[in-house]
């Protein structure tokens, strides 16, 4: 699908902000590219989309076309296959939620008809049907990001790119929206998601590309703390502290937290502990925090059930 | 685009650039009146030049008592000098009718006037003016003869008399029945030297503000496209053609043009109707008496409205170009 063949982009100034990046991303895969700011990582972004173009190297797409040498109406053909997702959801204000997806088909030349049903199909999958006349500034982040989303679909594209997509959503926001992104991948819809919320890529277990410097220096399926072994991988992801996985069913879910809720705090604080002996993941110190504050939202849950 | 989508768009265009979007209307008209006015001015020239020409470059005036002999013993006289030149004579009743048309419109000039009072003349037509200064020098030579009498004199013993230069002279014996000889050119080079002035001021008028014109559109397409960046950056992120992002912004263009042409056309043509059909102040019966019988705007109904969508689409491609340039300046 998409093909970095020695790619160096390099400033000006001198400075280099990606120096000999190769990778690939095939049919239908789901990749995460992660690392600290300065990383490279909208750079890689935006040599995708041809808003900026290598100083070295070819990003070939499809085996067919060196992306950086589309130009006119080829790189606008060629920006019709791919859906882009940005951090600031780049929605036209004057238009209403319908117009601002109808908008990428308008483009491309569809019929009104198209439209219609396209937008149509597209406001259910991101469930804003009932806000179709709504304008952006008349919605929340985590609405205008799934109407973001839902522009980036309407067109059917074989590639969608999501740029820090959860950067400005809160936690359940950003849950929502990877949930999204995740069943797009799953119709077969090849994903790449460039994105420093580590919760989030923990949740997945998918291809991450880390960057540093401008460099590869990871590239392996896995969460963003890379494990020394897939054992070790595979109990991070599996451990019942965690919030739901993105794509994990109800019935996984129970079964990882067991009788969770059932248990005190300090069994809690004991749980979390021996696992932090067993996996050296010192960094998330917040998610024992969490698994008290979700421990007690689903005790009181359970309570108003009860009642009921 | 469809061409309602392009209006839609132009509206929301203009509306963020209002005051802009109103100044390129105006220099438009402005631009427009301006150089329509040139035009005009020129095609009244032009129009009174054609007229002047094919007056009649010589006229010998000559008296009701004039015998037929002696008509043809001038005109044999005016033969002899160029024999080439056509000559016609006008009975007294031709003069008459050549005056009531001048002067249709001021019944003042013609009540009490009778054939009888006005002069017969004999036309004498040539291919050129140089042929007409020829005959016109050597008829004066032959037919006056320089007198030392005063004006009063003259004017009381009622004899034909012509002024060269400073010098009174007087018709010879044999031409005592001619009143006067007249020579037109005077008249047509004054004409030719007013037609080139406003042509070429004209010319240099309109081309400087069809520049500024230029300017102030290309500047106001700026904007526009400034304005509207992020709107123009997400439409080439999902996948417009350079031609879907930039005709919306020529289109623009061609809408102030196509207003400030309309405004100022629409001005033109109502001053038109104003001074050429509804006689307003006078003018044209007064320039009439000067140029009878002259069609002032010979273009027909056809040709008006004709003209009228031509200037009309003269002013959108004026704002179209303009807007194009910009659009290819600041859509890169």
């Amino acid at each position: 699908m998409l093909q970095f063949n020695n790619v160096t982009k390099k400033y000006n100034d001198g400075n280099h902000a990606l120096q000999n990046i190769n990778f690939t991303v095939e049919d239908g895969e789901f990749v995460f590219i992660v690392g600290s700011s300065g990383a490279g990582k909208s750079t890689i972004v935006r040599l995708m989309l041809n808003i900026e173009s290598p100083s070295e190297g070819e990003i070939v797409f499809n085996d067919k076309y060196n992306i950086c040498k589309l130009k006119g109406n080829k790189l606008a053909y060629f920006r019709r296959q791919i859906g882009v997702v940005f951090q600031d959801f780049k929605l036209l204000q004057q238009k209403n939620v319908y117009d601002n997806i109808a908008f990428v088909l308008e483009v491309a030349r569809e019929s009104k008809v198209n439209i219609k049903k396209k937008v149509g199909d597209v406001l259910d999958l991101v469930g804003l049907t009932e806000k179709a006349r709504r304008y952006p500034a008349e919605l929340s982040g985590g609405e205008q990001q799934r109407v973001s989303i839902a522009r980036a679909l309407v067109n059917d594209p074989v590639l969608l790119i999501a740029d820090e997509p959860t950067g400005n959503l809160d936690s359940d926001n950003a849950w929502d929206t990877f949930q999204l992104i995740n069943k797009v991948n799953n119709w077969g819809t090849t994903v790449v998601v460039v994105t420093h919320d580590n919760e989030i890529v923990d949740s997945m277990r998918k291809r991450v590309v880390k960057l540093d410097k401008g460099q590869i220096i990871r590239d392996s399926i896995g969460g963003y703390t890379e494990f020394n072994n897939d054992e070790e991988a595979e109990m991070d992801y599996k451990r019942p502290d965690r919030f739901p996985n993105i794509g994990e069913t109800k019935e996984e879910y129970d079964d990882r937290m067991g009788d969770l809720t059932e248990k005190k705090e300090s069994e809690l604080a004991e749980i979390y502990d021996n696992f932090e002996e067993k996996v050296e993941k010192p960094e998330e110190k917040k998610v024992k925090k969490n698994v008290i504050e979700k421990k007690k939202k689903v005790k009181v849950e359970e309570d108003i059930d009860d009642d009921e | 685009m469809p061409i309602g989508k392009l209006f839609k768009n132009s509206s929301q265009h203009i509306l963020r650039n209002k005051g802009l979007a109103f100044a390129s209307v105006i220099v438009m008209t402005l631009t427009f009146l301006i150089s329509s006015t040139f035009g005009v001015a020129f095609y009244v020239a032009t129009n009174i030049l054609d007229y002047v020409d094919k007056k009649i470059p010589v006229k010998i005036f000559i008296e009701n008592t004039a015998s037929e002999d002696q008509i043809k013993y001038i005109e044999s006289t005016v033969k002899s000098i160029n024999p080439s030149a056509i000559t016609k004579y006008n009975s007294k009743e031709v003069s008459y009718e050549i005056y009531t048309k001048a002067n249709v419109n001021d019944p003042s000039l013609t009540y009490d006037v009778n054939p009888s009072l006005l002069p017969a003349f004999i036309d004498i037509n040539v291919a050129n003016q140089k042929d007409a200064l020829d005959i016109y020098n050597k008829l004066l030579d032959k037919l006056l003869v320089k007198t030392d009498k005063t004006y009063d004199e003259v004017k009381k013993a009622k004899e034909n008399f012509m002024y060269k230069g400073k010098d009174l002279y007087l018709m010879k014996d044999d031409f005592k029945y001619i009143v006067s000889i007249r020579l037109n050119q005077k008249t047509s080079e004054f004409f030719k030297e007013l037609r080139n002035t406003v042509q070429i001021v004209g010319v240099v008028m309109a081309i400087f503000l069809i520049v500024v014109s230029l300017i102030i559109i290309f500047i106001t397409t700026g904007m526009a496209i400034y304005s509207n960046r992020e709107e123009i950056e997400t439409m080439e992120l999902v996948g417009a053609t350079p031609a879907y992002v930039r005709i919306p912004y020529i289109f623009d263009g061609a809408i102030f043009g196509f207003f400030g042409a309309l405004v100022s056309t629409s001005i033109l043509y109502l001053a038109g109707w104003m001074f050429i059909y509804n006689n307003a102040g006078g003018i044209v019966p007064f320039l009439n008496s000067f140029f009878a019988g002259i069609e002032w705007v010979n273009l027909g109904v056809t040709g008006l409205i004709g003209l009228f969508f031509g200037l009309l689409a003269i002013g959108s491609f004026i704002g179209a170009l303009a807007s194009a340039i910009a659009t290819k300046r600041y859509l890169k």
